[in-house]
């Protein structure tokens, strides 16, 4: 009995114990990531039956649990992960932005200096100053457009490397969480939760999700499966599936991203598959943005040679002779199709050449081989354009006359065909000196009429099928980078937001407030002190008894 | 409502940060005097500053342009006055002199005459300060009338020959499709129908000094020669009143490209221009909910219960 006196006090004592410990717990842990404050659960233990009553017997602990709400948790991680997504979108959308709408030095600017010596030249047929201040600024137009085409060909490496590191960062994410799978499932045998390693776990599917798109589902033994979207599974259990960042089959100055099961087959994931997170804000990015960029800005690189090459080679140079192209020929600007790393056949031989180059667009197309004849789709609405037999032929549609021969491909070879993707990089000057410029109608010095023809270039509608200019081309493609930027901007703030004031919900529930921690001290270090009173106060009784003779 | 300690702490951390990146862009958008710094925050209007900027990039041209045709047109008419009052000057020589019997008076006449017929080919022989001849059409490295003077040997003289390609027209644009001329021929005032102007003079030149000839002859030699000059002063005035309709042209196209012009960059101020007096007092509102912020976030920092424990 004695004793049983002085064992309430210990279970208090012990109980204070584990609550000190939790607090200090917490308060270590106050600005840990995915950190759940704990709570100490205790309840009265069970009571002796002495002498006909229930007598008590003290305190026991009966768990410490963390302040978890799934919901709020789940809302948290899927806005976090949408806002990665437009926050690495919006990164890039705005360096593109910001690159071809400058607004005092952008295509357009060097576009009218170029045309203004065009028509200084007109004034002034016989200026050899005037001829070489045309032949620069012709120069400069080039420059500038390679300069452009060239940063846009660096964002794609800077999102090619994004993409392996996103890639390699997923896959560590995924080891470690099926690593901790493995140990919560030893834990989750036990009666206790193992709390601080459900919370490392759950950090690392927050951290996983920031970068893909994926879904968790709880399983019975206490482990976690991760899923991506389309769901092929990332972990279950200890068991993982790894992404790998491998170059794109269809176009390898692309990479693109395969899933590879367990059985070892190679699985594509596209954009679908992919949304949200950074490797899909990365993705859309570039489909969205990059790559019809790079196409347009070519598109408009193709016209110009070949509207300004075709007028000047109609004139005669100062010295009277019939006029050469101005710029790089047109036709060797464009780029012939791609054959897809996976093609079983040999290619045929490619002749890529414009038709007309009103008539060029913007989009990327794909040419099949169906085993008898080649069709050619456009992606962006996915209209068959025509066919061409295996034999061979030829085909003109927007713009392009493609003529296929010889080869033998095999049923289902495929090439990618984006025609003016990289000709805003190869635009140059073929003139090497002023007195070459074509001003002249006839073969007289003084003559300006092909000058004017030249100048009169700027306003004419020889792009769009006759539509635009190419000023207003180009301004349409400033415009349509701006609004896809400018909603960008805006997603980003609204999820943002979302991801902030969930966080505040969150961490209602599951932060740590110091002083709530600072209290619960207060009130254990009384307790302490109250069941150690207690304690001296049984032992004073016991050592009066004994002090009786 | 329960609040984490991170949460309350960051609830003024991300005010500041808020008002800091706004300011941060305001100052710019104040620097630079623009109501956008980049197309994304205003797509369809940047669209619109895109074309008036390009639009008002050819109206600069087409002024430039102008200036351009008007001087040219101004150096040309300057040749054409000289031209015309060498003409009248041989006119009234020649009929000073009628058909006198003075051989000393018509070897000094003669001289004169000799003399204009000189002027007036180098004259239309006339050059820009380029060196191109600019009644030479296209062929403006070419001298458009070949003449050799015959006088004082004893004549006759050959008639004048005009380069064949003198006829080329150099326009300029001076404002979308529409285009002026701003060189002409003179073929058609040296030589006509049954006249030509150089010859008729240098004949007239060899007549008066020949003390041999009669002077019906003479006076024949020199009615020719004043009726060429006269049909020339003929055709000469009406390329000079297309020259002065031409510049009367250009000062009217002027006028409208100006006026677009300024109308266009209105416009485009409105667009890309900053309303300052608003921006500075959003600045100032701003600086105030800043200054706010950052006093709540020193106030609240400092609440701690621990502070009060021990």
């Amino acid at each position: 009995m004695s004793m049983n006196v002085l064992g309430v006090s210990l279970t208090s004592l012990n109980a204070t114990l584990v609550g000190i410990r939790t607090t200090q717990h917490n308060i270590a842990n106050a600005s840990t990531p995915g950190y759940h404050r704990q709570e100490v659960r205790q309840s009265a233990s069970v009571p002796q039956f002495l002498g006909g009553q229930f007598v008590g017997t003290g305190v026991s602990t009966d768990n410490v649990v963390r302040m978890y709400s799934r919901f709020l948790d789940n809302e948290l991680r899927t806005y976090q992960g949408q806002q990665s997504g437009r926050e690495v979108y919006s990164f890039y959308a705005n360096q593109v932005d910001s690159l071809l709408g400058d607004a005092d030095n952008n295509l357009d600017t060097s576009m009218q200096k170029f045309f203004a010596a065009v028509n200084e030249v007109a004034n002034d047929p016989t200026s050899v100053a005037a001829r070489e201040q045309m032949l620069t600024q012709g120069k400069n137009l080039a420059g500038r457009m390679n300069l452009l085409g060239g940063r846009l060909e660096t964002l794609n490496t800077y999102v090619n490397t994004e993409i392996d590191t996103a890639v390699d960062q997923i896959n560590a994410y995924v080891e470690r969480i099926a690593q901790l799978n493995a140990a919560i499932g030893y834990g989750g045998s036990q009666a206790q939760a193992p709390n601080d390693l459900l919370d490392q776990r759950d950090q690392l599917v927050s951290d996983l999700n920031k970068l893909v798109n994926v879904s968790q589902v709880q399983q019975s033994d206490g482990s976690t499966a991760v899923f991506l979207s389309n769901g092929q599974p990332l972990v279950v259990g200890a068991d993982i599936q790894k992404l790998l960042s491998v170059n794109d089959s269809q176009d390898p100055s692309r990479r693109s991203i395969v899933l590879q099961t367990t059985s070892g087959a190679l699985v594509n994931m596209n954009l679908q598959q992919l949304s949200d997170g950074r490797l899909g804000g990365l993705l859309a990015f570039r489909e969205d943005i990059l790559q019809p960029s790079l196409n347009d800005l070519g598109r408009i690189a193709v016209s110009l040679a070949d509207q300004f090459n075709t007028q000047h080679s109609a004139g005669f140079d100062l010295a009277g002779n019939a006029g050469l192209n101005f710029f790089t020929d047109a036709n060797s600007l464009l780029r012939a199709p791609i054959p897809d790393a996976d093609n079983a056949g040999t290619d045929p031989t490619f002749t890529l050449t414009l038709s007309g180059s009103q008539n060029l667009t913007a989009a990327d197309y794909r040419l099949r081989y169906d085993g008898t004849d080649y069709s050619l789709v456009r992606l962006t609405d996915n209209v068959t354009l025509g066919t061409i037999p295996g034999a061979g032929g030829n085909l003109t549609a927007d713009g392009l006359s493609l003529t296929i021969a010889g080869g033998g491909p095999a049923n289902g070879d495929q090439w990618l065909l984006r025609p003016t993707s990289f000709s805003a990089g190869d635009l140059a000057v073929n003139l090497v000196s002023g007195t070459q410029i074509a001003a002249a109608g006839t073969a007289s010095p003084g003559d300006n009429s092909n000058a004017l023809a030249l100048a009169a270039l700027q306003g004419s509608p020889v792009m769009a099928g006759g539509t635009a200019t190419f000023s207003a081309s180009y301004n349409q493609l400033v415009t349509r980078n701006a609004i896809l930027a400018g909603s960008a901007e805006t997603d980003l703030t609204t999820f943002t937001n979302l991801a902030k004031l969930t966080l505040d919900s969150q961490q209602s529930v599951s932060g740590v407030n110091l002083d709530e921690e600072a209290a619960r001290l207060i009130q254990y270090q009384q307790a302490y002190q109250a069941a150690a009173r207690a304690m001296q106060v049984s032992s004073s009784l016991l050592e009066e008894i004994l002090s009786i003779r | 409502m329960r609040i984490s300690t991170a949460s309350f702490y960051n609830a003024s951390l991300i005010g500041i940060q808020n008002q800091q990146s706004q300011i941060a862009q305001l100052t710019r958008k104040v620097a630079d005097n623009r109501s956008y710094l980049n197309p994304r925050e205003a797509p369809i209007d940047n669209n619109r500053a895109m074309e008036l900027s390009s639009s008002m990039a050819l109206r600069k041209q087409y002024e430039s342009n102008q200036l351009k045709a008007e001087l040219a047109l101004k150096h040309e008419n300057v040749h054409l006055e000289s031209l015309y009052d060498s003409l009248t000057k041989v006119r009234a020589a020649m009929m000073g002199v009628g058909g006198s019997n003075n051989q000393s008076l018509r070897d000094q006449i003669a001289i004169e005459v000799a003399n204009l017929y000189a002027t007036i080919k180098d004259l239309g022989n006339a050059r820009d300060s380029g060196g191109n001849y600019i009644f030479s059409g296209y062929e403006t490295d070419t001298p458009p009338i070949s003449h050799t003077q015959a006088y004082p040997g004893a004549g006759p003289s050959a008639p004048a020959v005009y380069q064949p390609n003198d006829a080329g027209v150099r326009n300029v644009t001076i404002e979308n499709g529409r285009q002026v001329a701003t060189n002409d021929s003179l073929r058609n005032v040296f030589q006509g129908a049954g006249w030509d102007v150089l010859q008729d003079l240098d004949n007239a030149a060899i007549a008066l000094r020949d003390n041999l000839a009669s002077p019906a002859a003479v006076q024949a030699s020199l009615d020719a020669a004043m009726s060429s000059v006269t049909n020339a002063i003929d055709q000469l005035r009406n390329t000079q009143t297309q020259v002065a309709g031409r510049l009367l042209e250009i000062d009217g196209v002027r006028g409208a490209t100006k006026d677009l012009m300024l109308l266009e960059q209105n416009a485009l101020g409105e667009l890309t221009e900053l309303d300052m007096a608003a921006a500075i007092v959003e600045l100032q509102q701003r600086q105030t909910n800043l200054e706010a912020s950052q006093r709540t976030y020193a106030l609240v920092s400092r609440l701690s219960l621990f502070d009060y424990l021990g």
